[in-house]
């Protein structure tokens, strides 16, 4: 199976396969994983969750806001990544927020969102894309409706892949100088490098690998 | 749902009715929106935040007893804000239900236009109804609309 880049425009498909290296920008530094177990997470009923009733509401207001909130479906833990695409399936339009206070599509002045109309010029939702780390790197949503008139439910849908990942800690221990001893400090600079994400460092000492963001950024 | 919905112009577009259909415009679900007075602007269909719609359908039916004209657009940002036709002036007779479908209406995208009077308008869908010397209440009215996220 051919491996997809990572926003790819088609169907959504696994960014890495089974024993496939990922380097992942997350908590301000690039960590390094293997990828021990991936699966599809396939568009279904349990993906599937209503903000109104999340947030303990009767209606989202006319032209009003659900406050950003965690969606507990898409926690993950330790160890677990998912790779996901979302769509609402009301005539509502959803923020994305990655920790509850970093925009997800944002840029400087702008916060993109997702609507009823996105799959439309964009049918596989490659646009939607976005990644959930660990435990405690959860997504939070806010919903927007822009309608004048309040609904009574606010839906999304949300589908993808789910990985379990194994962090990569290279065996250092062949670094030494030229008195045959452990070379601590080029195997400080080396781990700092790794943390970094240094091309060249990361080709020599993890091989391969893809290159992602995690937590919005 | 039309079938021009999931086709040609209006592909893709979400369906719904008047928005406007409470007791004196409230916003509720889709209803039946009655005209209040001679030459007063009744408000149908409010537009979304950041959307356009193209009408689809209107149904009439006027039960005073008297032909009357109605007007159906969008309103102007004057300070008193005036009609701004989009569609041409439609008969209701007395006691006959009308309407007109998509093959009928004209393909107007209403859209906001926030600049000032006279050259902006508020985008919605109103309407208005005339017959000389006849308070024109009463006139029920239901459209179909196809919103542009």
């Amino acid at each position: 199976m051919e491996v997809a880049n990572i926003y790819d425009n088609g169907p959504i498909s696994l960014i890495a396969r089974i024993k496939d290296n990922l380097s992942i920008y997350t908590a301000k530094k690039w960590a390094h994983y293997q990828v021990a177990y991936a699966e599809p997470w396939p568009r279904s009923s349990p993906l599937r969750v209503d903000l109104v009733a999340l947030a303990g509401a009767t209606t989202i207001a006319a032209n009003g806001v659900i406050a950003k909130r965690l969606v507990p479906i898409l926690q993950a833990t330790d160890g677990e990544m998912l790779q996901i695409r979302f769509e609402p399936l009301d005539d509502v339009e959803g923020v994305v927020y990655e920790q509850s206070g970093t925009g997800k599509f944002n840029s400087r002045n702008a916060h993109a969102r997702v609507n009823m109309g996105t799959c439309i010029r964009d049918p596989y939702l490659a646009t939607t894309t976005l990644f959930v780390m660990g435990y405690n790197r959860d997504l939070n949503l806010e919903v927007q409706n822009p309608n004048p008139v309040a609904l009574n439910q606010a839906r999304f849908q949300f589908f993808g892949f789910r990985y379990v990942l194994d962090a990569i800690s290279p065996d250092l221990s062949s670094v030494i100088d030229q008195r045959g001893q452990q070379d601590k400090a080029k195997q400080e600079e080396i781990t700092r490098q790794l943390a970094a994400g240094d091309k060249a460092t990361v080709a020599q000492h993890i091989g391969p690998t893809t290159w992602l963001p995690a937590e919005g950024r | 749902m039309s079938y021009l919905i999931t086709q040609g112009r209006y592909a893709g577009l979400i369906a719904k009715s008047n928005n406007r259909s409470g007791a004196a415009g409230a916003a509720v679900g889709p209803g039946i929106v009655t005209t209040t007075a001679a030459l007063a602007t009744d408000i149908i269909h409010l537009i979304p935040v950041g959307r356009s719609f193209y009408v689809t359908k209107i149904v009439w039916y006027q039960v005073t007893g008297v032909n009357m004209t109605m007007v159906f657009g969008t309103l102007s940002n004057a300070g008193v804000p005036a009609m701004v036709q989009m569609f041409p002036t439609l008969q209701a007779l007395s006691g006959i239900p009308g309407g007109l479908g998509e093959d009928d209406l004209v393909g107007v995208e209403f859209m906001l236009n926030s600049q000032a009077t006279p050259l902006g308008w508020d985008g919605s869908l109103w309407v208005e109804s005339y017959a000389a010397g006849v308070i024109t209440a009463g006139v029920e009215i239901s459209v179909e609309v196809a919103e542009k996220p």
